[in-house]
C-alpha cells in the first residue's frame, strides 16, 4: 500500500484531511478528492489513488463507515462517514496538526540566540 | 460499524464481493472525473486519460483496496456471528428459566448417559490405552509372550495346539536363556508383583510388591529420586541381598518423605530389608496395579528354602524388553524362541514360539479376566442407555416443541431464518446438555471408582479415576448427545405450517400421530428389551455358576490353616507334630462334626510333585496343568465330602512300610490306565527315586484350581506325614451348616490359644476360596441389572409422555366420543392401545435384536444359552405390564373427560 504523492504531503495529513471532509456530512469518494482539491485552491496534488487506499484503510480501522447509496448524478456511488471513533480520531489529528504547525512556525520565526 | 444491524442488512443485500464493490466504486470515480472534465470542454477521450493518470498506479491500489476490504468483510462476519449466538444464548437461558423441571429432567437424564460412559470409557482407558505414569519411551517396551507349539513327528509342519493359548510368564532357566543371548542394544527385565504383608504385628499392612529381576528400572526409564536401585549382584540368584526399593509414595506416607530414609530398615514378610532408594515421580511400575516397594527377585526364594530349588520350578516371570528400533524386534523373537527351546522344559513333540506384545495389557494373555470381558461389554450397555436416553431427551424436546408452536410460528413470521431457528433451540439442547455433561463428570468420578472395586478389586489403583482422556471424552460425548437428541426436533419444529400454527389451538384439526415420536418409543423400548435380556441372562449364569458342584461340601465346611510366623520359621515342624493333637481337641466344639488334616487348602493351594509311569516316555494330559498332589489325613477325604468310588481309602495310623498307597481321581484313573483296573498300579514319584507307590483306590473328582473347570483336573492324594514334605498344617472341619459360622469363631479360639504367640492362624469357610471367582459374575448382575432397571426407567417415562401427549392432542375428539355414547371400556381402549401398541412393535424389535446380539454375550454366560427362552419371554412380560401401567394415568384422565367442558372449548 504505497502512498504516491507527487507533492509530498506528511504522513497522516491526508487522513485528517479526509476526515475533516466528512465532518460535514457523508461523501463519497470523488466528492472527497473534490473537496480536497478546492479547499487547498490546488495546492495539494493528490493521487486518486492514495486518497482511496487512505479511506479504505480508515474503514478498517473503523474511523469511516461506508455504504452504498445513490449520487447527485442518479448513479450508484459508495458512500463513506464519519463514526464516533473516527470523529475522536479526526479531534487528536487536528490538534497534533496544530501544535505541529506552531511549533514549526515558531521555529521558523526564532532568531538564534546569542551564545 | 458494530451495533447497526440496519446498515448491515443493507450492506449484505447490495454488496457483493470485495473486488466487484471495489471495482464499482474506482469505475464511480473515474466516469464522475471523466466526465467533469468533459464538463470543462475536453474531448471523452483525453478526459478519460486524465482521470486514469490522476488515479495514479491504478492495478496495485485496486489490489490493496481488495486486501483490505476482504479482511474487513471477514472480521464482521466473524463479529456477526459471536452476535447471533450471544443472542441465542440469552434466549436459550430465558427458556431455560421458564421451563425449569424440562430443562432439569433433559440435563439429569444427559448426566446419567453420558456419565456412565464416561465411567466405563475410565475404566477402559486405564486397562487399554494409558500408559503407567513415569515410564520413559513407552513404545520401545515389549512384553516378550509365548504360545506352546506341537513339532509333527516329520518335522515340517509347526500346528499351533490352540491358538489363543498365548502365555506372558517365563520360568527362571527360560529368563536367564533370552537374557544371554539377548540382542545387542536391548534391554532386558522381569519382574512379578504380589501382595505382602509390612511391618510387624500390630501396624503390619499389605503392600502391593514388585519382585525384580534384570534391568528392571532402566527397561521402564524410572530415575532414583532419593538413593540408588537394584545393583546387578543384588539382583543373583545365588545371594539373598535384603535391599528394598520404595516407592515415592510410599516415601512419603510411611517415612514422611524423610531424606535419611536410606539405611533405614523395613520388615516384609517378617524379613528386613534395607532402604536402598526411592524411585521417583509417580512411576509405580509396568501395570496398573501400582507397587508400594520393589524387591530383588531372590527374595522371593529365601523364605521358600532352596533358591535354586524355587527358581527352577515355580519363578512366574513377566518379561519386558525394551527395543530401540522396531527392526531389532525379529532378532529377538527368533533368540527368545531358541532360548525357550533349549529350556527344555517342553516334551519332546512340542516347542514353544516367542510372540511380542504391548507394555499396556489389560489382562494376561492367557488368564483372561473376567472383569476385563464385563469392563467391554458394559461399554456396549452404556452406549445402549445413552441411546436410550437421547431417544428420551428427543421425545421431550418433540413435545415441547408442539406446545411452542406459536411462539415459534411468531418469530418465523417475524422473519427470523429457519436455520437460525434450529440453531437456537439445538442451542436451548446444548445448554441442558452442557450441565448434564458438567454433572457427568461426578457421575463419572463415583461410577468409574465403583466400577474398578466391582470389576477389577485386586488392582491396586493408585491415580484418580478421571483424567485429561475422561474429560475430553465427557466433553465430546455430551455435545454429540445434545445434538444427536435435538437435531431431529428443531428440524421438525423449524417446519411449521405458518397459518395453521398462528391461527389454531392446540387441538385444531385432526389429531395427527407423531411417527417420529412412535418410532422414538419404539426403538427405546427395544433398546430396553436388549438390556434386560442382557441382564436376565447374566443373572440365571450367575445362579448357575453358584450351583455348580465343585466336589467338595461347600456350605458345611471350615479351613483352619495354621503357619509358624515368620519369626518362628523354625518351629514349623513343631507345629506341624503338634497339629493333629490340637485339631483332635476341636472335635468337642458343638456343630463340628468330622475333622480331617491335609498339608493343602482347597482350590488355589496346590502341588506338583515329579511323576512317572512306569513303561511311558511321556504321560498322557487332561488340562493344561496337573496332576495335583495332595498329602491328607483318613479322614480328610470324607469330612469334604470327596467319596470313594473303587478299592479303599487309608487306614488311620497306616505306615505302608516302604510302599506308599496312593489314591487318585477318577480323571486321573481314566487317563492314566484306560480301560485298565488303576487298583494296584504302580505310580514312580519323585521322579523315580522313591520306586513304585501303589494306587489303592480312585475317588470323586474335585476342582482344582477354579469354580469353572472346562476340563477335569488329575488329582492324587497321598498319606499325610508328620515331618518333611507332607506334613499338614490345614485342618478341614465339616460343621452342621447352621453353626458353621458360631463353629469358625470357636476354632479360631481355641487355636489361637494353643499356639499363643507364634503362629497365624486362619479360619475360612469353603465359600471364601471360591468366592474371588463369584466376584466378577455377581459384579456383572449387578451392574447389567443396573443398567436394565435404568433403561426401563427411562422407556417407562417415554412411554408415558407419548402417551400422554397423544391424549392431550386427542381430547377433544374423545369428548365427541363420549358424547356420541362410547363405553367407558372403548375409551379405555383406545388409550391404553395407542401406547401397547407401539411397545409390542418395540419388544419385537428387541427380541429380534437380542437373538442376533446373543454372540456378544455368549462369553459372559454360564451354562444358559443367549437364547434362552424363559429369559426372553420374562423380560417381554415385564415390558408390556409396564407399559400399561405407563398408560394407566392417561387413561384414568381420559375416561374424565366431561364431553360438555371439552366440546365447548371450540
Amino acid at each position: 500500500m504505497a502512498m504516491p504523492s507527487s507533492l509530498d504531503l506528511l504522513q497522516g495529513t491526508l487522513d485528517v484531511l479526509v476526515l475533516r471532509a466528512l465532518s460535514w456530512r457523508s461523501m463519497h469518494g470523488y466528492a472527497i478528492a473534490r473537496f480536497i482539491h478546492d479547499g487547498s485552491a490546488g495546492a495539494f496534488t493528490i493521487l486518486d489513488g492514495a486518497l482511496y487506499t487512505a479511506l479504505h484503510r480508515m474503514e478498517e480501522q473503523e474511523w469511516v463507515a461506508s455504504e452504498w447509496g445513490i449520487s447527485d448524478r442518479g448513479k450508484r456511488a459508495k458512500f463513506y462517514r464519519l463514526t464516533p471513533a473516527g470523529r475522536r480520531a479526526l479531534r487528536a489529528e487536528t490538534a497534533t496538526w496544530h501544535q505541529y504547525v506552531t511549533a514549526v512556525a515558531g521555529v521558523l520565526r526564532a532568531a538564534p540566540a546569542s551564545s | 460499524m458494530a451495533g447497526d444491524p440496519v446498515w448491515r442488512r443493507l450492506r449484505r443485500v447490495w454488496s457483493g464481493a470485495p473486488a466487484r464493490d471495489v471495482d464499482a466504486e474506482l469505475q464511480f470515480h473515474l466516469d464522475a472525473r471523466a466526465s467533469d472534465l468533459e464538463a470543462g470542454g475536453m474531448s471523452a477521450a483525453a478526459a478519460r486519460a486524465r482521470a486514469i493518470a490522476e488515479f495514479g498506479d491504478m492495478p496495485s491500489v485496486r489490489a490493496g483496496l481488495v486486501d483490505i476490504d476482504a479482511r474487513v468483510a471477514r472480521r464482521r462476519r466473524r463479529s456477526e456471528r459471536w452476535d447471533v449466538v450471544r443472542q441465542d444464548l440469552g434466549y436459550g437461558v430465558r427458556a431455560m428459566r421458564r421451563s425449569p423441571g424440562l430443562f432439569a429432567a433433559i440435563a439429569l437424564t444427559f448426566a446419567l448417559g453420558v456419565g456412565m460412559n464416561a465411567a466405563v470409557f475410565s475404566v477402559l482407558d486405564r486397562l487399554y490405552l494409558a500408559v503407567p505414569p513415569g515410564i520413559v519411551r513407552p513404545d520401545q517396551i515389549r512384553r516378550l509372550m509365548w504360545q506352546p507349539r506341537a513339532v509333527p513327528a516329520d518335522g515340517a509342519r509347526v500346528v499351533t495346539t490352540a491358538p489363543r493359548d498365548v502365555r506372558s510368564v517365563l520360568g527362571y532357566e527360560e529368563f536367564r536363556g533370552v537374557a544371554a543371548t539377548l540382542p545387542r542394544g536391548m534391554v532386558l527385565a522381569g519382574y512379578d508383583t504380589d501382595v505382602e504383608r509390612m511391618g510387624q504385628r500390630g501396624d503390619a499392612t499389605s503392600v502391593t510388591v514388585g519382585h525384580v529381576l534384570g534391568d528392571y528400572f532402566r527397561v521402564l526409564g524410572a530415575t532414583p529420586a532419593v538413593g540408588r536401585f537394584f545393583a546387578p549382584e543384588e539382583l543373583q540368584i545365588s545371594v539373598t541381598a535384603a535391599v528394598v526399593v520404595l516407592s515415592h509414595r510410599l516415601w512419603i506416607t510411611r517415612f514422611g518423605g524423610r531424606s535419611d530414609v536410606v539405611g533405614q530398615l523395613l520388615v516384609v514378610n517378617g524379613r528386613r530389608y534395607t532402604v536402598i532408594g526411592v524411585s521417583g515421580g509417580d512411576f509405580h511400575g509396568a501395570d496398573n496395579d501400582a507397587a508400594d516397594l520393589w524387591l530383588p527377585m531372590n527374595a522371593l526364594a529365601a523364605p521358600r528354602g532352596g533358591a535354586a530349588d524355587w527358581y527352577a520350578g515355580s519363578a512366574w516371570i513377566q518379561t519386558l524388553v525394551r527395543t530401540p528400533t522396531p527392526a531389532a524386534s525379529a532378532d529377538l523373537l527368533r533368540v527368545a524362541s531358541a532360548a525357550l527351546h533349549d529350556a527344555n522344559i517342553f516334551p519332546g513333540d512340542s516347542t514353544a514360539v516367542a510372540m511380542l506384545g504391548p507394555l499396556v495389557e489389560p489382562a494376561l494373555p492367557g488368564y483372561p479376566d473376567p472383569g476385563v470381558t464385563i469392563a467391554r461389554r458394559l461399554a456396549l450397555v452404556s452406549l445402549i442407555i445413552l441411546l436410550i436416553a437421547c431417544a428420551n431427551v428427543a421425545n421431550l424436546l418433540l413435545a415441547r416443541g408442539v406446545q411452542r408452536r406459536r411462539e415459534l410460528a411468531m418469530r418465523l413470521a417475524l422473519g427470523v431464518g429457519r436455520a437460525r431457528l434450529v440453531g437456537l433451540l439445538l442451542l436451548e439442547a446444548g445448554l441442558a446438555a452442557s450441565i448434564g455433561g458438567a454433572i457427568a463428570i461426578f457421575v463419572a468420578l463415583e461410577g468409574a471408582t465403583v466400577l474398578r472395586r466391582l470389576l477389577l478389586p485386586n488392582v491396586h489403583f493408585v491415580d484418580a479415576p478421571v483424567n485429561i482422556h475422561v474429560l475430553w471424552f465427557t466433553v465430546l460425548l455430551a455435545i454429540a448427545a445434545g445434538l444427536g437428541a435435538a437435531l431431529a426436533p428443531a428440524l421438525r419444529a423449524s417446519r411449521l405450517d405458518l397459518a395453521d400454527a398462528l391461527r389454531g389451538s392446540a387441538r385444531d384439526g385432526a389429531y395427527q400421530p407423531s411417527r417420529l415420536r412412535s418410532t422414538l418409543v419404539v426403538a427405546q423400548a427395544a433398546l430396553s428389551v436388549v438390556l434386560l435380556v442382557g441382564a436376565g441372562l447374566v443373572i440365571r449364569s450367575l445362579v448357575g455358576v453358584e450351583h455348580i458342584p465343585t466336589g467338595y461340601d461347600s456350605d458345611r465346611l471350615l479351613f483352619a490353616s495354621v503357619r509358624a510366623d515368620p519369626d518362628h520359621a523354625a518351629w514349623q515342624p513343631t507345629l506341624a507334630q503338634r497339629l493333629p493333637g490340637v485339631a483332635e481337641a476341636l472335635r468337642r466344639i458343638p456343630g463340628v462334626e468330622r475333622i480331617g488334616l491335609a498339608a493343602q487348602e482347597p482350590m488355589y493351594g496346590i502341588s506338583f510333585l515329579g511323576l512317572a509311569l512306569p513303561g511311558h516316555d511321556h504321560l498322557p494330559k487332561v488340562a493344561a496343568d496337573g496332576p495335583f498332589v495332595n498329602f491328607v489325613s483318613p479322614d480328610y477325604l470324607p469330612t469334604v465330602g470327596i467319596r470313594v468310588v473303587q478299592g479303599e481309602v487309608f487306614r488311620p495310623m497306616d505306615r505302608y512300610g516302604p510302599v506308599t498307597p496312593v489314591l487318585v481321581n477318577e480323571t486321573m484313573a481314566r487317563a492314566y490306565w484306560p480301560g485298565a483296573n488303576p487298583i494296584g498300579q504302580c505310580v514312580m514319584l519323585g521322579a523315580g527315586r522313591a520306586g513304585c507307590s501303589t494306587v489303592i483306590g480312585v475317588v470323586t473328582d474335585a476342582h482344582a484350581m477354579h469354580t469353572i473347570e472346562t476340563l477335569p483336573m488329575m488329582q492324587m492324594y497321598l498319606p499325610r506325614a508328620d515331618t518333611g514334605r507332607g506334613r499338614a498344617n490345614v485342618i478341614a472341619i465339616r460343621t452342621a451348616p447352621e453353626r458353621r459360622a458360631a463353629v469358625a469363631i470357636a476354632v479360631r479360639q481355641q487355636l489361637e490359644s494353643a499356639f499363643e504367640g507364634w503362629a497365624d492362624v486362619r479360619v475360612r469357610p469353603m465359600t471364601d476360596y471360591l468366592a474371588p471367582e463369584l466376584r466378577p459374575w455377581h459384579a456383572g448382575a449387578t451392574l447389567f441389572t443396573a443398567a436394565g432397571l435404568l433403561a426401563l426407567i427411562v422407556a417407562t417415562i417415554g412411554i408415558y409422555s407419548t402417551v400422554n401427549y397423544t391424549f392431550s392432542q386427542r381430547t377433544h375428539e374423545i369428548g365427541v366420543r363420549i358424547a356420541l355414547g362410547a363405553s367407558a371400556w372403548a375409551v379405555l381402549r383406545l388409550v391404553i392401545s395407542s401406547g401397547v401398541r407401539l411397545v409390542i412393535a418395540g419388544v419385537l424389535a428387541g427380541l429380534v435384536l437380542s437373538l442376533a446380539a446373543g454372540r456378544l454375550v455368549a462369553s459372559l454366560l454360564y451354562g444358559t444359552s443367549a437364547h434362552d427362552p424363559m429369559v426372553l419371554a420374562a423380560v417381554a412380560l415385564v415390558l408390556l405390564v409396564v407399559a400399561i401401567a405407563a398408560c394407566l394415568i392417561p387413561a384414568w384422565r381420559a375416561f374424565r373427560v366431561d364431553p360438555a367442558i371439552t366440546l365447548r372449548m371450540d
